[in-house]
């Protein structure tokens, strides 16, 4: 794992643009952990606004060029500082720190949200929207006025009319506000269906292709490859578990489902490559990785936490991930 | 409403946000998704000039969620015996400050200073003029003592 921290730049000039691009990208939270590490936390700290003082608008605008250098420093010493400036920069959104470059990996993560939020659309019901209130009929407000006439003397027949006029003015301004929240509500619902039927669309697509992944590909087991490559790309091909984050038990139990069968084809595979040592020890491997495997899709299936098991889950790929690839490079 | 561009104005700085205040990154993408599966189930939110901001609020409350959860609290990975856990698999913040402060102790009081005076923002000559040495000497304890808390933390030295 990197140090993030040890990327600060020993050019003062450069620490406002460094600290910019930690506040956007996907590396704060390591960079805290860092600076908490070498700066403990002093009591009394400080508070946001009066570290940024007088800047705190043109922060928001344009940055911390104009930030004076102290500030910064303060800012690095108290690593909440920094989370709390992210914060208030994000949420705020505006076009300077919108346009901070990221990293082109950073934007291949946003990229690869994008792909599964288009998938996940096809499957998501709009909430309808709550049923709207009706305004009271122009009948009734008209019925009230005349009763409000026909008991009033002369002098109050004028103000009875204006007072249905009014009404019945009141309530067809009801009605057309009515009517045109209606619109929004439907053009909204719509949009969405739209939305989400183009994202079904994909999907469907994506599920006309050649099926099959991880250990359960035709090409899971080459059999003109090295020792190492060939664990190498055991491993590669585990590693395509990460490639579909499922978001439901069903889905979570179907996933974890295919790469227990992928264990199950490893297990019975030839392995030509591997000298026998290295066989003997993947099949043993293999029977823990997939009683793990067992337990953890019991688990989805009787307590329903796919957030929970999916991390267990991703847990036991990285560890068999690492296996492979320590076993390959022992030589 | 444009979902497409919604998602692209606004996803950036949702998962900026997350990656900063979870463990780790598969949590952060995944409680990402979570966020606008919800404003996908809720178009009317995405709609008015209030997006981003509702964004965040589902956001937080999201993590609060996360962190309230027993699991999350315990997030140890059962760990394979004859395997060295290699240091992605402990991706518990707290851990990491632990270890990192363990780091940090076992260097000599030099270089802790001039770890110290970096991570503050200091320049080296800044640091050299004020412990009164030369800044070369600085560079090279600096340099050594990134390569130690790179070994001590599991990182190849540079």
């Amino acid at each position: 794992m990197t140090w993030a921290a040890m990327t600060i730049p020993d050019d003062p000039a450069d620490l406002p643009g460094w600290l910019e691009s930690q506040l956007v990208g996907p590396d704060l939270g390591r960079l805290a952990t860092e600076l908490r590490a070498v700066h403990p936390p002093r009591s009394p700290a400080p508070s946001l606004d009066a570290v940024l003082g007088s800047s705190a608008g043109a922060v928001l605008r344009s940055g911390l060029g104009g930030l004076p250098r102290p500030a910064l420093q303060v800012l690095l010493r108290h690593p909440d500082l920094l989370l709390e400036l992210q914060e208030r920069v994000l949420i705020a959104g505006t076009g300077y720190w919108a346009a901070r470059p990221t990293s082109e990996e950073f934007g291949r993560a946003v990229d690869r949200g994008w792909e599964r939020v288009r998938t996940a659309a096809a499957g998501v019901r709009v909430e309808p929207a709550p049923a709207p209130v009706r305004a009271r009929s122009g009948t009734a407000r008209r019925f009230l006025a005349y009763a409000v006439t026909s008991l009033a003397t002369a002098a109050a027949v004028l103000i009875a009319v204006i007072v249905g006029l009014s009404a019945r003015f009141d309530s067809e301004k009801r009605a057309a506000e009515t009517a045109r929240l209606d619109l929004t509500r439907e053009r909204d619902d719509a949009r969405a269906a739209a939305a989400a039927a183009e994202a079904r669309a994909a999907d469907l697509q994506a599920k006309a292709a050649p099926s099959g992944w991880g250990w359960q590909r035709a090409d899971a087991f080459p059999t003109g490859a090295t020792r190492a490559e060939y664990l190498t790309q055991l491993a590669d091909r585990a590693e395509e578990w990460f490639k579909k984050r499922p978001d439901t038990p069903e889905a979570l139990a179907r996933r974890l489902g295919e790469f227990r069968q992928g264990c199950s084809a490893l297990q019975f595979a030839a392995h030509a490559p591997l000298p026998e040592a290295d066989r003997e020890w993947l099949r043993e491997r293999c029977r823990v990785w997939s009683r793990r495997f067992d337990e953890q899709r019991a688990q989805v299936e009787e307590a329903g936490d796919t957030a929970a098991t999916r991390a267990a889950a991703d847990a036991t790929v990285r560890q068999l991930v690492t296996a492979l690839r320590t076993r390959a490079a022992a030589g | 409403m444009d979902v497409n561009a919604l998602y692209h104005a606004h996803a950036p700085a949702l998962l900026a946000f997350l990656s900063a205040r979870l463990p780790s990154w598969e949590a952060a993408e995944d409680l990402h998704h979570t966020v606008w599966v919800r404003a996908l189930r809720q178009p009317r939110e995405l709609s008015g000039d209030h997006a981003r901001r509702w964004l965040f609020t589902v956001a937080k409350n999201l993590l609060n969620d996360h962190w309230r959860r027993p699991e999350s609290r315990r997030r140890k990975a059962e760990l394979d015996p004859d395997l060295p856990a290699p240091a992605e698999e402990s991706p518990d913040p707290d851990d990491r400050l632990a270890r990192l402060k363990n780091c940090i102790g076992q260097l000599s009081a030099d270089y802790r200073a001039v770890v110290e005076a970096r991570f503050a923002g200091e320049s080296s000559a800044e640091t050299a003029a004020r412990l009164g040495i030369a800044p070369a000497l600085v560079d090279t304890r600096y340099h050594k003592a990134k390569d130690r808390l790179r070994t001590c933390a599991g990182e190849p030295p540079s």
